[in-house]
């Protein structure tokens, strides 16, 4: 064992080992029996299950992960300067109008919960932006005191009435801007449009992004993942009995192994479990571009396997945030 | 079961820093176990598999306990990835630290049991064998070996070895304690290592 040699592996061991570990480390590999290599993977997945994080994330309901956007949006507009609510927030719209949208959004959805009758306006809603034009308009002329009684009025009477949906009323499903959902999801989806325009507020006030916490999004995560087979159809991607494993860091994160065909179709049942992708990218930046918010070519994220599909899925996830 | 993967890692990076280093493999490597990824799993046995099995069965000259050891090394860190942290060093010497305490524990363990069982025709005794391993390792025949030629050698490469090798004590913890610059410590400890290693069997540097 020549140890002295100035290019010796012993000199960088040192810098990282204890001594006497250092001086084993090298010299001490050994191929390990063919056989542990099963043996070993075997009981570390009996003690945690794969995809589930390490971390131990507190679970939150969909309605309570609504209501935890909410409360942090009321307390962000709370603390909002006069001058703040006619900053540029998105696209045209001010604070101001960002708010207007949301009032009318909460409305909107309200009246699908039977709350209050639905407003005629909202009848055509295709568009999800385009139907909340007028209450934009009228948020220019209203004070920001008004905007935030309004829209805590609303939401308050949305977050106390899905609080006592049964698992039953959850999984029932509704028709929004002419896509069926089920409570449970359309409620996740809320919850992401909430902290989406929270977070613009923030950037357009130049505070700093607060994300959710681990549980929500936890939440977002698997609401995202879970939608990329029909993203990846209506942007015209193929699917074609493949799946994906997604693999989303950080805390709310997870590892999925998702098909990537229609729930319920054929090809989904037969997908091949060795995925044909797999991309591996921060829990946030992941929900950020679901959300529109970060575009795929700005993501930090890696992937292996088939580039071109990883592209697809990325863009495919965003469908639902226009 | 998890099987191995058919095809060579091939990083897309659709922005990253092209600079990525290993570090930045570990990172991601580590961030991969947290979220659940099994495949992250079985990817860092197979790259470190070697190195704490060999570090194990090194120090334990045991290769069913290697192989005990080298299992539950690789279910700790699938368990409890998150106490890996890439930002303080490499996922390589995280694992051959947890190996090699591991091995030591257990030889401290084993070494007990046997001067409990043969109290009384062995030098070896609970009162002989303190509670730092290196101790019990030098009572043993190839421990006398050791310390014979770690007695051997210049008074200022002796005191860095024995702190190092029976003290357990980084190069930098060994400087401090000696008072001399890191390079100094290092450099001596390189040349002790390589004394040894013309002196003692190849066993012996197994027990070192």
């Amino acid at each position: 064992m020549d140890l002295t040699s100035p290019d010796d592996p012993l000199d960088d061991l040192l810098d990282e080992f204890p001594v006497a570990v250092a001086a084993l480390a090298e010299t001490a590999r050994a191929a390990p029996p063919a056989g542990l290599r099963a043996r070993t993977l075997e009981a570390a997945l009996a003690a945690r299950p794969p995809g589930r994080p390490a971390a131990v994330v507190e679970p939150v309901t969909p309605p309570e992960a609504f209501a935890e956007s909410v409360a942090d949006m009321v307390a962000l507009l709370g603390e909002l300067s006069p001058d703040e609510w006619d900053v540029g927030a998105l696209d045209t719209w001010t604070v101001r109008g960002v708010v207007g949208h949301l009032i009318a959004i909460e409305q909107y959805i309200g009246a699908h919960l039977g709350l209050w009758p639905m407003p005629p306006e909202y009848v055509d809603d295709a568009d999800h932006r385009l139907m909340t034009e007028s209450s934009v308009a009228a948020a220019r002329d209203a004070t920001p005191a008004a905007l935030i009684r309004m829209w805590k009025a609303r939401t308050a009477a949305i977050v106390a009435r899905v609080a006592q949906m049964t698992d039953v009323e959850l999984d029932e499903r509704v028709v929004v801007h002419g896509v069926s959902y089920r409570w449970r999801t359309l409620l996740v989806a809320r919850t992401f449009e909430v902290w989406t325009h929270a977070s613009d507020i923030r950037a357009a006030t130049g505070r700093a992004p607060v994300d959710p916490e681990a549980g929500r999004l936890r939440l977002m995560s698997e609401v995202a993942v879970a939608a990329l087979p029909i993203g990846l159809a209506l942007t015209g991607g193929v699917a074609d009995g493949r799946s994906a494993r997604i693999v989303l860091t950080g805390p709310g994160g997870g590892a999925w192994l998702q098909p990537l065909d229609l729930a319920g179709s054929e090809e989904a049942q037969n997908t091949d479990r060795e995925p044909a992708v797999t991309l591996v990218v921060d829990s946030v930046d992941f929900c950020r571009v679901a959300a529109q918010r970060l575009s795929p070519a700005d993501l930090d994220a890696v992937i292996e396997g088939d580039r071109a599909l990883a592209l697809d899925l990325l863009v495919g996830v965003s469908v639902f945030a226009a | 079961m998890v099987p191995r993967r058919r095809t060579v890692r091939v990083s897309i990076v659709l922005d990253m820093a092209p600079t990525a280093g290993p570090r930045a493999a570990d990172a991601l490597l580590g961030a991969r176990l947290r979220a659940g990824d099994e495949t992250a799993l079985a990817e860092a046995y197979d790259q470190y598999s070697s190195l704490v099995y060999g570090v194990a069965r090194r120090v334990t000259c045991d290769s069913t306990m290697a192989e005990d050891i080298c299992q539950e090394v690789f279910v700790h860190l699938w368990e409890r990835g998150c106490e890996f942290d890439a930002s303080r060093g490499s996922l390589r010497s995280w694992l051959g630290m947890i190996a090699h305490r591991r091995s030591v524990d257990w030889v401290r363990s084993h070494v007990r049991a046997r001067a409990r069982e043969h109290r009384s025709n062995v030098e070896l005794s609970v009162a002989t064998v303190g509670s730092d391993v290196a101790e019990m390792v030098i009572e043993s025949d190839l421990g006398l070996r050791a310390r014979s030629a770690v007695a051997s050698l210049p008074p200022p490469q002796r005191d860095a070895v024995t702190l190092a090798f029976f003290g357990g004590h980084s190069y930098r913890e060994v400087a401090e304690l000696l008072g001399i610059p890191e390079g100094t410590a290092k450099s001596r400890l390189r040349l002790a290592l390589s004394h040894l290693a013309t002196v003692l069997p190849e066993e012996a540097m197994t027990w070192i």
